[in-house]
């Protein structure tokens, strides 16, 4: 129950980051996407199941506040939130270089999704310049933001892990 | 410690499910686009206050930025001025704050005579799109406060976009920068139809494009776009740049060009929403006429009978 309103609370307030907070902060024209660092660090720590799910979460609730066809984000967040569950078994709390490395090819994949189903598909050939553009900075802008809230969101978990094993004795 | 959930799927089946839900939405939600306000309340119940709340404290950070931008700017202007004449300083600044003033009032003015017969409301930019892909935001106003799809937003004295979902308090407005946006445009001085595509290629040089402008338009660097008399969406004669480096495409049948936008997009904070729906004549949707709005008419038509005989 409290992991739960925990989860919530920091889907929240990531969707808050995203959306509202670091338009101000924009770095190279892009805004970090903190949602999908959310998404990497908790399927990570607790696996594939908890990875989709939060992904379908978020993803929908983005969808829903811009508007449009709705679903786009949900589905392509659940398969992220999926795969990086599937190295849950590889994940150990000192470890740092595999989230961030994970966030890394998240966003790049994500962001190639998005380039074809919105750009290519719609004759923009020009994939040099959107690399150039888009993807590269909001690749590197969301890197170096992962740096510091995975470490919290790291905390976070440790901090509810500790909470349960005492509920439980 | 496994997990969360009371049900104890396998995490395949979850993710069969989900992508499943998540694929159906997308087919539903495109079939019936426009229609889904209803999914949206709950999400933006929650969210559209905080937005707000963020948004003002954000603008209020930056307009302390600002000052202490300002006060660094004036500090050391002032230590380098401090050896020239005081007073004449004094008196060229306080003119220059003056021309600003009368430039700024002149603008404010012009525009309210230039889209005088649209009635308009001001809305705040609460939100940005869910990706760097798309130059979408969302304004704190909806359904409640009057806007419906397909309203047009003007800032500065050019166009801004169109609204493309509504929600009960909130509304979606994707920019003519966007690069889905295509804009049915056409010239001030010669009346040549054209159309003006957003991209975010070329946004980031500071432009966009105009394609399908006749070959024998004359028409000339410099010269004014504005939104077209048989666009189906956007309103007549709002501006929405000006043109430059005109080229002839391939076909030698039409010619292509570069917009610079009106509205600076980088610095957009208020916009106006014009609360008219363009009137196609061909629309098959049953029409709301309230009392407000029959008002708003004629409020709209005597208010155009004044500027024509004004002009």
């Amino acid at each position: 129950m409290k992991r739960f309103l925990v989860m919530t609370v920091l889907v929240i307030v990531s969707i808050l980051l995203q959306i509202s907070v670091f338009p101000f902060l924009k770095l190279a024209g892009v805004t970090p996407n903190v949602v999908l660092i959310l998404i990497v660090s908790f399927a990570l720590m607790r696996g594939r199941a908890e990875g989709a799910v939060l992904g379908f979460v978020c993803g929908l609730i983005l969808d829903l506040l811009s508007g449009g066809v709705v679903g786009m984000n949900a589905l392509i967040f659940t398969v992220i939130g999926y795969l990086n569950g599937m190295l849950h078994h590889l994940f150990f709390a000192n470890n740092i270089l595999l989230p961030l490395g994970m966030v890394l090819a998240s966003s790049l994949g994500y962001d190639l999704i998005m380039y074809i189903c919105g750009f290519l598909l719609r004759n923009r050939t020009d994939f040099l310049f959107y690399l150039r553009y888009v993807i590269f900075p909001d690749v590197t802008y969301t890197f170096l933001v992962s740096v510091f809230l995975y470490n919290i969101f790291l905390w976070i978990n440790q901090t509810l892990k500790k909470h349960e094993k005492r509920s439980i004795m | 410690m496994k997990h969360k959930f009371d049900l104890h799927l396998p995490p395949k089946v979850i993710l069969m499910i989900l992508a499943g839900i998540a694929i159906i939405i997308m087919i539903l939600t495109s079939i019936f686009s426009n229609r889904v306000p209803v999914l949206g309340t709950v999400a933006e119940d929650v969210f559209v206050p905080m937005e707000k709340g963020i948004n003002s404290c954000g603008v209020w950070f930056e307009g302390k930025l600002e000052d202490i931008r300002d006060t660094r700017k004036l500090r050391s202007e002032n230590k380098s001025l401090n050896n020239k004449v005081k007073q004449l300083q004094k008196q060229v600044d306080s003119q220059r704050s003056d021309q600003a003033e009368l430039s700024n009032l002149r603008k404010l003015y012009a525009l309210d005579q230039k889209y005088a017969s649209y009635s308009k409301t001001g809305a705040r930019i609460i939100a940005t799109g869910s990706s760097n892909w798309y130059n979408t935001f969302t304004i704190d106003k909806g359904y409640k406060d009057g806007i419906r799809v397909d309203m047009n937003v003007i800032a500065d004295e050019g166009l801004v976009g169109i609204v493309y979902s509504v929600s009960e308090k909130s509304a979606r407005v994707r920019s003519i920068i966007d690069d889905t946006s295509y804009v049915s445009g056409m010239f001030s001085t010669t009346g040549d139809n054209c159309i003006v595509n957003g991209s975010l290629k070329n946004i980031e040089n500071g432009y966009i494009t105009v394609d399908h402008l006749s070959k024998d338009a004359k028409v000339s660097e410099g010269d004014e776009i504005v939104t077209s008399n048989v666009s189906s969406k956007f309103l007549p004669g709002i501006s929405i740049g000006y043109v430059s480096d005109l080229k002839k495409d391939d076909n030698s049948l039409t010619m292509t060009g570069r917009v610079t936008p009106v509205v600076d997009f980088r610095h957009l904070e208020e916009v106006l929403v014009i609360t008219e729906i363009k009137d196609t004549g061909a629309d098959d949707k049953p029409v709301e006429v309230s009392s407000d709005a029959v008002e708003n008419d004629d409020e709209a038509e005597t208010a155009s009978e004044d500027a024509e005989s004004g002009d």
